[in-house]
Formats: structure tokens, C-alpha cells, sequence
């Protein structure tokens, strides 16, 4: 106990005993009526002090309207990929991956209104350093409304909203890889009722996490909305895509859109962008199943460099439709089938459509908090050269690294824990 | 609970009073029993309400919760330290080099979850240059009832013992050279770790020597100091402790009235590189073991170890095995409760094959260690001098090492002398 609270205490134990021995001169109601006098200020006292421990949301700390919740997460992973021993690269290529590591702090102060949340992650290559994913302040309107400014993700992809260690595989989808809005710097404004909640933002783009505002990497401005309907269940139970036996019916229907006009110069090599991004989707859950689509889609429209012509838009489009069950109390099988068509216009010749599936198994010991997973991950398609390096949606955070032949197969084997 | 005790002794005499007062009015002694107990039974109350789930424990901060399931500590290291290297003055290179380095500066964060059976543990530290935090430590373990452990994640295999005591409870300011050459670093990997009364051991699958923050397709490297991913790798360690505790055995110091302590401790380390048809590939299998002994006692401490090392390199038909070796010993003994001498001799021997004008180094470090509040507040100073030239050490990766402070010199008789406080929170 920290010396302030210790002088709190003492000293109004010693207030009340000055009280107490004055008071017991008179009379024993008096005395009751000194004593009920002193509990009320020592009530003000201790609700002045700090409280710690460990709640259902984490390790916190706090003091009236003030609170600092600290926590992680560890996901390490076994990798073990494989390709065809024609390819160019190593046809087996195992190891360890240090896949997340997180910590984060969050909290209100002055009232639970003005909410905070700060987090970073150790990067998995490139020496392991510490950087910023989310920077954001809310505040809390009331009557549901909210805003909420800093760096964070978007609200569009639902799978790309779920956090990382809530996912139903060890790794999202390779659409949503390719689509996914990531972290962007912005603001939102927000509403959240029973039945249905939107978010609306204006921010730097797709994917401008830590970046300053002359980046190149930065569009000009952007517009993200996302609109939930939901049509039953409860909101908590959607923050995840498990169920667990005995989970009341939920269901959801999800649509967002997007768009982000990059930066526009009078440069003759310059080349401007603009970006419309859309996806709907569907999330349903049970007594110990659920089940989840997504569609998106994007069209891209460029012009320049000076000299190069006015280039056609582009359409490409993504799927995936996942599903888990469990077979007993702790323990989930799943499967996902996603699918990324890319625009004929976009691949000068060879593959322009991709197929994966993955199927796993989850062990949970204490929910999220403790979980295992195994998977297994086979591409159906040939992805390289036309997928991966040139288009995304391929490398070593889902463990594909793309191969000239399909039925690159990619083992999974990764354990969590959340603090 | 000092707190309570102070509550108690204040409330006590308040009783007392009321007592006291209650009699010369003429009221009933029950009643103001009852009175007191109303207000002890409040005290108590809130005395539970405070921060009784968090505080400062075992050298360390920590929140926890109520029923001790879920803890969380926060711990940290800092090394601050003053370096004057000294070399020839006939080198190209600056003969005296001084400065100032935060040699480490580490925030970590450990704990369990669930029940003490699920620990964690998350350390970063902030680079000596350009100040980057990044990760060190970041392990998940899981104890079984019959006290076997897994470990998984990134972590220090189970190999040479110097590098295993960690770095705030090391006798000198720094490891030694021959450290530095044949340490196994971090790795990522899984292990499974026993741990009894008379006997240690662990064993571990991982992606090999040094390779910590490496994504699983990072390339191994080639160079006298192995680093990036193997594609397989094996470690296993055993430590028979012949007295004292494997507790007293975590440093390498022995404060005076200390028990005597002994432990022999025997490794070995397997690891084979990614192997790939291309005709420019590398291959590589590296071979390393060791032998410890570790002596301790009222107010002294002995370590020596022998590190071997089997290196097999293979590319475009050329085969080429390397076999080299490394040794220290090193001792102190306290001249005061609190001051310690100590000395240490390592060296390095290469094998002959690599073709280096020198293939032996050796290095002797002499110093001593003011602990103000055990390895908590600590101000060490030494002085480390090559005994040889090192210039192929420089050649081959080994030197410049800032860590240690030798630079490389093309005569022997570098010196550099280092001065460090530690503090640890």
C-alpha cells in the first residue's frame, strides 16, 4: 500500500478518534450518531483511493473515473509449408514464428465518457520492434452516439474488425489479406442502438497506419461507412466468430462501403488513384456452431503516368464462407473456403482466379484466453508469379508464399494466450 | 497488512477511549464494545478493498486478483554504463574511444493466467543504438502436476550456462568473449524443462542458434556467430547440483554466510540449415557442447566451462569442417559484506583449417562489485585486456563487439575498461 493511502487511513482514524472520545463524554446516541458521522466521511476517504486486481476484462487499476486496464497477447506459431519441388524456392520450408505479440493499455479518465486505448506489437521479422497499431480517444455522446479519433481500424471488413486473437482459424482469410482495410488514421462517429449500430469515418486511407501526413503511402481523404443489423442475439456475442454450446441464436447482416482518392499532382510521372471499396456479409451462431460469409469487392480506377493513357478500371472481387462446430465443450472443427477473383484486365495471361481452403481444429482451455489451433491451408491454384509478390494476400503472415503449381500446403500449429 | 495493523492499533485506542468515556457517563460497556466492533468490522471492510491485489512483491510491482488466479508483473532492467577502449596507437582505427551507453534497457511483463499452471512472460528491450524497443522474451508455459514444464515461444535455449544466468546477475559487467562467439542467443521454439531438488534438464525443438525475432523463411547466416533460422534444431541440457539450490545457483556471486553450493551442468546442441537443390546453396550442420562446473560459497564463487563447437559447411561440391573451442574461468570473493573481487580468464581457439594469421585469443577481466541492495542496485567496474591480436576476430564478425567493449586491435594489448551501474525495478 503506497504512503499516500496509508496517511488517508491514519488520518481519519485519527479524525475519528478525537470525535469518538468527545463524543463519548455525552451520550451513547450521541456517540452512535459520532460514529455513523465518521463511517460516512471514511466512506468518501477510501472511494478517493485506488482499486487493483483483475476483472472480467483484464488487470486494471483505478480511482474515481479514472482507470488504466493493461494487457497482451502471445501468439506463437509452427509453420511448416509446402510446394512443388519444381518451384524456383525451397519446396519445404519450416519453422517457428513469434506470429503476435501485443501489449496494450486502455482505460477513461475523468468519467467512463472519455475512453482511451493505446497498443502495440513486436514485429515477428525485422528485429523484433515495437510499433504503434492503435492510438485512439473516444467519447461517449450518450444516447448511443460516439466519436471516436486517433489511428485504428476501420470499420469494413468484418473479418479485419475481429480482433486477431478472436479469429476462428489461426489466421484470417487470404481474401481478406487482399481486401482488408487494416490501420488507418482518422476519425469516426458512431451509433450503436438494440437492433442496428453504424460507423462512419473520414480518414487517410486503407492501410496508413503510422504514416505522416505528406506519406505518399496516405490518400488524400477517404470515407469508410458500416452499417449491423442485428436480427438476434447480442452484440458481445458477435465480437468473435465461436459459439459455444449452449449459445442462444445470433444473427447478423453486415454491409460497408469505402472510398479513398490518393493524392493528385501536377507531376507528369505521377499516378493517381482512386478506390472503391464494398463488402457484405452474414453471421450466424448457435448452441455450438456458427457460420459466416463475406463478399467484396473493389474497383480501382488509375490515370498516369503523362503519356501512359487513361487505363481502364478494374473490378476484383473476394469471397469466403466459414464454418465451426463444436464437438465437444472446449473443442471446435472448421472449416473456410475463400476465393479471390482478380480482374482479367489486371493478369496479362495465366491464373486470375484463387481458391483456398483451410480446415483445422480449435482447443480452448480458458476460451480466447488459452487456446490451440491447428490447421491446414491448400491452395488450388497455381499463385505465383500472379498472385503474392505483385498482388498481396500472400506471405509469412498466413503462411502462404505462393508457387508456380497449385496444392502449396501450408500446417499451422499455433497456441494463444491473452493477459 | 501493515496498514491493517496500524487500522487496528488506532482503532483499538479509539476503544479504549470510548471505554473509558462510556464508564465516566455512565454508559453501558456492551454498548460501546458494540460500537467498536461496528467500526472495526467497517475497517476491515475497506482494508480488502484496497490495493491488497496489488503492491510490491519479491523485488517486483505486480496487480493480481482477488483469488490469485490471474497475476501480472511488471519488472524492468536498467545498465547504464561508461566504456574507455584503448588500442595501439599505431592503428588506423581511434585509439581511445570513451562514451556512454545504455548497455539495456528493459521493460518486461510476467505472469499467469487462469491458475499459476499458465505463465507468461514478455520482455523487450531498448537498443544501446538508435533506442529501438524490440522483442527479447515472449514465452508461454504450461506446468504439469508432476512439475514437468513446456515452454513455448521465444526464449534462451537450454546450452551454455553464462549465458543462461541472466544479465543483471552476471559477476563482471559483461559476459565474456568466448561467450559472445559460441552463445546459443534466443531461439524460437518449444521445451520441456524438469526441474528437481538434485537434478535439472531441459530439452528443445527449435529453429537454432540466435534466432530470435526471425519469420519462419528468414535465411540462416554463414559467420562464425550463427544467426537466422535453421531448419531443425535440437538442445538439451542437464545440471546435477550436488549442494545447495538451484535458487542460490541463478548468479554467479555468493554473499558471505552463503551455503556452499556446487553444480555440474553438461549440453549439447544440434541444428541443420535449410538445404535446397540450388548448386549456390550453403549447407549447413553445426555440432556445439559444453561442461560447467559452478562452486560457491561463504562469500566466494567459482565457474569454469568448455565450449566445443563442429562446424560443416557444403556448397558446389566443397565440404569444410570446422572445429573450435572456447573456455573460461572466472572467480570472486567478497572482501566486505557488500564488495566483491573477482577475476576471469576466457579464451578462444579456432581451428587451424580457417586459415587466420591468429587462432588463439585469450582475454583476462579483472574488477569489482559495489552491491548497494543485491543485483537490485549494483555499481560494478572492470577492465578487460586482450592478451593477443584480434583483427581476424574483426574479420570474421566476432569484434567490434560494443556489448563487451573490445573493438579489435591489430596488436594485442587492447584495453577497455567499463563502468555501470545497474538498477532493477
Amino acid at each position: 500500500m503506497s504512503h499516500a493511502k496509508k496517511f488517508v487511513l491514519l488520518a481519519g482514524a485519527a479524525i475519528s478518534l478525537v470525535g469518538v472520545n468527545s463524543a463519548l463524554a455525552q451520550s451513547n446516541d450521541e456517540t452512535r450518531a459520532v460514529v455513523a458521522e465518521m463511517l460516512s466521511d471514511s466512506q468518501n476517504r477510501t472511494s478517493l483511493l485506488a482499486d487493483a486486481g483483475h476483472d472480467a476484462k483484464g488487470f486494471m487499476i483505478s480511482g474515481e473515473g479514472f482507470t488504466l486496464r493493461v494487457g497482451g497477447q502471445i501468439q506463437f506459431r509452427y509453420v511448416a509449408n509446402f510446394r512443388d519441388e519444381d518451384s524456383t524456392s525451397n519446396e519445404f520450408e519450416p519453422g517457428f514464428q513469434t506470429r503476435r505479440t501485443k501489449l496494450w493499455f486502455g482505460g477513461n479518465i475523468v468519467n467512463e465518457k472519455w475512453k482511451y486505448f493505446v497498443q502495440g506489437a513486436f514485429d515477428r521479422d525485422e528485429g523484433g520492434s515495437f510499433g504503434l497499431e492503435q492510438a485512439w480517444v473516444s467519447y461517449d455522446f450518450g444516447s448511443g452516439f460516439y466519436s471516436k479519433w486517433g489511428q485504428y481500424k476501420l470499420a469494413f471488413l468484418r473479418e479485419e474488425n475481429i480482433s486477431s486473437s478472436k479469429q476462428l482459424a489461426a489466421e484470417r482469410s487470404i481474401a481478406n489479406e487482399f481486401f482488408n482495410q487494416d490501420y488507418s488514421q482518422g476519425i469516426a462517429l458512431g451509433y450503436k442502438a438494440d437492433a442496428w449500430r453504424f460507423e462512419a469515418s473520414f480518414s487517410d486511407g486503407l492501410g496508413s497506419r503510422n504514416t505522416d501526413f505528406t506519406s505518399s503511402a496516405e490518400a488524400d481523404w477517404a470515407l469508410t461507412g458500416r452499417a449491423e443489423f442485428k436480427i438476434d442475439g447480442d452484440w458481445d456475442q458477435f465480437d468473435d466468430f465461436t459459439a459455444p454450446r449452449g449459445g442462444k441464436f445470433g444473427a447478423l447482416i453486415g454491409a460497408a462501403v469505402h472510398y479513398q482518392d490518393s493524392a493528385n499532382t501536377s507531376a507528369p510521372t505521377d499516378v493517381d488513384m482512386q478506390y472503391l471499396g464494398y463488402t457484405v456479409d452474414v453471421s450466424l451462431e448457435g448452441d455450438g456452431w456458427n457460420a459466416y460469409g463475406a463478399f467484396m469487392g473493389r474497383n480501382l480506377d488509375t490515370r498516369g503516368p503523362v503519356g501512359a493513357g487513361d487505363a481502364d478500371a478494374t473490378d476484383d472481387f473476394g469471397f469466403v464462407i466459414q464454418g465451426g462446430l463444436r464437438v465437444a465443450e472446449n473443442t471446435e472443427i472448421f472449416a473456410r473456403w475463400d476465393a479471390v477473383f482478380l480482374d482479367e484486365d489486371t493478369v496479362v495471361s495465366g491464373e486470375d482466379n484463387f481458391h483456398f481452403l483451410t480446415v483445422g481444429l480449435n482447443q480452448y482451455y480458458a476460451g480466447h484466453a488459452a487456446k490451440a489451433t491447428l490447421d491446414f491451408v491448400y491452395s488450388f491454384s497455381e499463385t505465383s508469379p500472379n498472385f503474392g509478390g505483385g498482388f498481396g494476400g500472400l506471405g509469412t503472415g498466413t503462411g502462404v508464399l505462393g508457387d508456380t503449381e497449385e496444392g502449396e500446403v501450408v500446417v499451422r500449429a499455433q497456441f494463444q494466450l491473452l493477459f | 497488512m501493515r496498514t491493517t495493523c496500524a487500522l487496528m492499533a488506532l482503532l483499538g485506542t479509539s476503544g479504549l477511549a470510548a471505554s473509558y468515556a462510556g464508564a465516566q457517563s455512565g454508559g453501558s460497556t456492551d454498548e460501546v464494545r458494540a460500537v467498536v466492533s461496528e467500526m472495526l468490522a467497517d475497517a476491515n471492510g475497506r482494508t480488502s478493498l484496497l490495493a491488497a491485489n496489488a503492491g510490491h512483491q519479491d523485488g517486483n510491482f505486480f496487480i493480481s486478483s482477488d483469488d490469485g488466479a490471474y497475476s501480472l508483473t511488471l519488472y524492468g532492467l536498467i545498465q547504464f554504463r561508461y566504456l574507455m577502449d584503448f588500442r595501439d596507437e599505431d592503428n588506423t582505427t581511434n585509439e581511445f574511444e570513451p562514451g556512454f551507453q545504455t548497455a539495456r534497457t528493459k521493460i518486461g511483463a510476467r505472469g499467469h493466467i487462469v491458475s499459476p499452471a499458465w505463465s507468461y512472460n514478455v520482455l523487450g528491450n531498448f537498443s544501446r543504438d538508435g533506442g529501438t524497443f524490440s522483442l527479447q522474451d515472449a514465452y508461454v508455459e504450461y506446468k504439469m502436476e508432476n512439475g514437468l514444464r513446456v515452454r513455448w515461444g521465444q526464449f534462451k535455449l537450454p546450452l551454455l550456462r553464462e549465458e543462461l544466468v541472466d544479465d543483471p546477475y552476471q559477476l563482471a559487467v559483461e559476459r565474456s568473449v568466448m561467450n559472445s562467439i559460441f552463445t546459443q542467443g534466443r531461439s524460437q521454439g518449444v521445451a520441456l524443462l524438469c526441474m528437481s531438488n538434485w537434478c535439472n534438464t531441459g530439452l528443445a525443438f527449435s529453429d537454432g542458434l540466435n534466432s530470435l525475432n526471425t519469420d519462419f523463411t528468414t535465411p540462416g547466416t554463414l559467420g562464425i556467430v550463427p544467426s537466422g533460422e535453421a531448419d531443425w534444431a535440437i538442445t538439451g541440457r542437464i545440471e546435477f547440483l550436488f549442494a545447495g539450490s538451484k535458487k542460490e545457483l541463478q548468479d554467479f556471486t555468493s554473499p558471505r554466510g552463503a551455503p556452499l553450493g556446487a553444480m555440474l551442468g553438461l549440453a549439447g546442441h544440434y541444428q541443420q540449415s535449410p538445404n535446397t537443390s540450388a548448386i549456390t546453396d550453403t549447407d549447413r550442420d553445426l555440432f556445439e557442447y559444453t561442461v560447467d562446473g559452478t562452486l560457491e560459497g561463504d562469500g566466494w564463487n567459482v565457474f569454469g566451462a568448455f565450449v566445443g563447437r563442429w562446424d560443416n559447411l557444403r556448397t558446389g561440391g566443397t565440404d569444410s569442417d570446422f572445429n573450435d573451442f572456447g573456455a573460461v574461468v572466472q572467480g570472486g570473493v567478497r572482501v566486505a559484506e557488500n564488495t566483491e573481487l573477482f577475476g576471469r580468464w576466457d579464451a578462444v581457439f579456432l581451428d587451424s583449417d580457417r586459415g587466420l594469421t591468429e587462432d588463439n585469443f585469450h582475454f583476462l577481466t579483472f574488477g569489482v562489485n559495489q552491491y548497494i541492495a543485491g543485483h537490485a542496485a549494483k555499481f560494478t567496474a572492470d577492465a578487460v585486456i586482450s592478451l593477443d591480436e584480434t583483427p581476424d576476430l574483426v574479420t570474421l564478425g566476432a569484434l567490434p563487439n560494443t556489448s563487451v567493449g573490445l573493438l579489435g586491435d591489430a596488436d594485442s594489448g587492447e584495453v577497455v575498461v567499463r563502468l555501470q551501474f545497474q538498477l532493477l525495478f
